[in-house]
């Protein structure tokens, strides 16, 4: 059984690696999205692992983005290593914001990570001089010269990077700490656990996915502004992808992603007027039918089967 | 003041909730390898206090020594790390972990052992308190089950002294005694142990000395016997059958 999962782990890692020989641009650019969001939603629950709600996610996007695009532009700094230099940028805004914010809970904590958010793009609407104000910035071109293969192949890595991250959090001694807190954090401090360190560490690691997830994005289009950058779409499709799939694990977010990054093109194509309105509607619907996310809904089935006649 | 034997010193504590003061200028110090009871009312501040000295609760005014350190301004998890722990008068499992996960949690950071070592050593533990079934979840956990697991828990971080808030309520006669006997098996294995209990009769087998609080403040202190037998503490007793 363990054997076996790694085979398919082993041929999911072939299929996504080879698929830019397979596929034209276009399904590859949907994949690139899919990867994208993947991603995202992935930072997002490993935030709800440890039992804080953060709207935040398109916030610090939104500021790796802009670091990654302004660092190319005014230092001339390479595009990849721009990326990495808007992850480190949003990670050290998460640690100073963190350490006042992270005292709150619960609703508190959500709407004051959605209000930063909205602080950050503000300042870069009105910083004209440096983020070119509402129009925003443009690059002369764009990572790998827009090549859609390579473009494939860093968001492709970026989400295997996070998924690794995510892995470790489900595998090490985090696990405990974070499970625990979300459970019941006077238990939780009886028992050892530094509740604000690990809330702190998991905001910077989450954070910094975030931004560095941004920063390839401003790369791939060459281009920032604060409503395309902050768009609130970092936040909600992320979120509408970890609940369809299942939150609390690595496996639910990929799967949301995955299924809802693909039928959101497929109504697109179908349906040019209304998609958006099916693709909300599909969202409610499987939250609805499946409160725990696909993923949930497939554990309780397999868990009824394999129980066999005693639960009927 | 300063004793050489004491583990802990509590001076002049006071812990008040708004108007309420629920501990109230409270001093005394448990002596290395004791076991202490504290008894008391319904409402005395047992479990206030116990909040305070783990560490939960700020103390209004007074301090907390233990082995001669202020530990007044410490956070819950340093308490627990210094040695420090306790069990939780209503039981306060992760809901989502198993027995031994339960235990693992304290082992991994209450004493910072890699997971491996903690697993080993929470299933030590376990079989110390007497639990069976430790890959059970919690839902399927019998009472008895869940309070030993509050007392695996407490041990598995090595603590030098253990606070138990009222373990024994809800058990059956059998089930008392046997959690009697894994208390004094701890104490015998060098834990300093405060129990804070209701039954009399419980206290009169585990203790070797017994303060008396009421509406927090310390009434009577010594023996089982001398203390039964003074009139304050029989009236805040009746009192509070009335
Ligand atoms: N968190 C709290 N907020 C307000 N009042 C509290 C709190 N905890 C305890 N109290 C009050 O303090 C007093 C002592 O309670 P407690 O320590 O639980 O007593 P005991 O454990 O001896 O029965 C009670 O009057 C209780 O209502
Ligand atoms: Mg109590």
């Amino acid at each position: 059984m363990k054997g076996r999962k790694w085979i398919y782990i082993l041929i999911a890692l072939m299929a996504g690696f080879l698929l830019p020989f397979y596929v034209g641009p276009y399904p590859l650019g949907i994949m690139t999205n899919v990867f994208t969001y993947m991603a995202l939603g992935l930072s997002w629950d490993m935030m709800l692992r440890a039992g804080q709600l953060s709207f935040g996610t398109s916030g610090f996007f939104g500021l790796g983005g802009y670091t990654a695009l302004l660092t190319t532009l005014y230092l001339g700094l390479d595009p990849l290593l721009s990326i990495f230099v808007g992850g480190i940028f949003s990670a050290l805004v998460a640690f100073v914001l963190g350490y006042i914010i992270l005292r709150l809970r619960g609703i508190y904590f959500a709407i004051t990570t959605l209000a930063l958010a909205g602080v950050f793009t503000v300042i870069a609407r009105n910083l004209h001089d440096f983020t070119g104000g509402p129009e925003g910035k443009i690059l002369p071109t764009t990572i790998f010269d827009g090549n859609p293969t390579y473009i494939y192949w860093l968001t492709f890595s970026i989400a295997l990077g996070t998924i690794l991250v995510s892995e470790l959090f489900q595998r090490t001694k985090i696990r405990f700490a974070i499970t625990a807190m979300r459970n019941d954090e006077i238990t939780a401090q009886s028992s050892g656990i530094d509740i604000f360190k690990y809330l702190l560490f998991v905001f910077v690691i989450t954070s910094a996915i975030q931004g560095i997830v941004g920063g390839a994005y401003a790369q791939q289009y060459g281009f920032v502004s604060p409503e395309s950058t902050f768009s609130s779409n970092f936040l909600l499709l992320p979120i509408a992808m970890c609940l369809t799939g299942g939150i609390y694990s690595t496996l639910g977010p990929i799967i949301g992603s995955i299924i809802l990054g693909i039928l959101s093109e497929y109504l697109k194509l179908r349906f040019p007027y209304g998609h958006l309105l099916i693709y909300g509607i599909i969202i409610v619907v499987i939250v609805l039918l499946m409160p725990r996310g696909i993923l949930g809904f497939l554990k309780s089935f397999r868990y009824r089967f394999s129980k066999g006649g005693e639960t009927g | 003041m300063r004793n050489e034997n004491s583990i802990l010193e509590v001076e002049n504590l006071t812990k008040k909730f708004g108007g309420l003061v629920a501990i109230d200028n409270l001093s005394f110090s448990v002596q290395r390898g004791e076991i202490l009871g504290i008894i008391g009312p319904n409402g005395a501040g047992k479990t206030t206090l116990i909040n305070v000295i783990s560490g939960l609760y700020f103390p209004t005014t007074g301090r907390i020594l233990f082995e001669g350190k202020d530990i007044t301004n410490l956070k819950s998890h340093q308490r627990c790390r210094l040695g420090i722990s306790r069990t939780f008068q209503l039981v306060r499992p992760i809901k989502e972990f198993t027995i031994l996960e339960n235990v693992m949690v304290s082992a991994i950071f209450g004493k910072n052992l890699k997971l491996t070592k903690a697993e080993e050593r929470a299933i030590e533990i376990c079989e110390f308190v007497g639990l069976k079934r430790l890959k059970i979840p919690i839902d399927s956990a019998t009472v008895l089950e869940l309070k030993k697991m509050e007392m695996a828990r407490a041990l598995a971080s090595d603590p030098k002294i253990v606070f138990l808030d009222e373990i024994m309520a809800g058990l059956s006669v059998d089930e008392t005694n046997e959690m009697i006997d894994v208390v004094l098996k701890m104490n015998e294995h060098g834990k300093t142990i405060v129990v804070v209990e209701h039954v009399m009769s419980v206290i009169r087998r585990l203790t070797h000395r017994v303060i008396v609080l009421d509406r927090g403040k310390m009434i009577a202190e010594g023996s089982y016997e001398d203390v039964s037998h003074q009139p304050a503490v029989i009236s805040a007793y009746l009192g509070e059958e009335e």
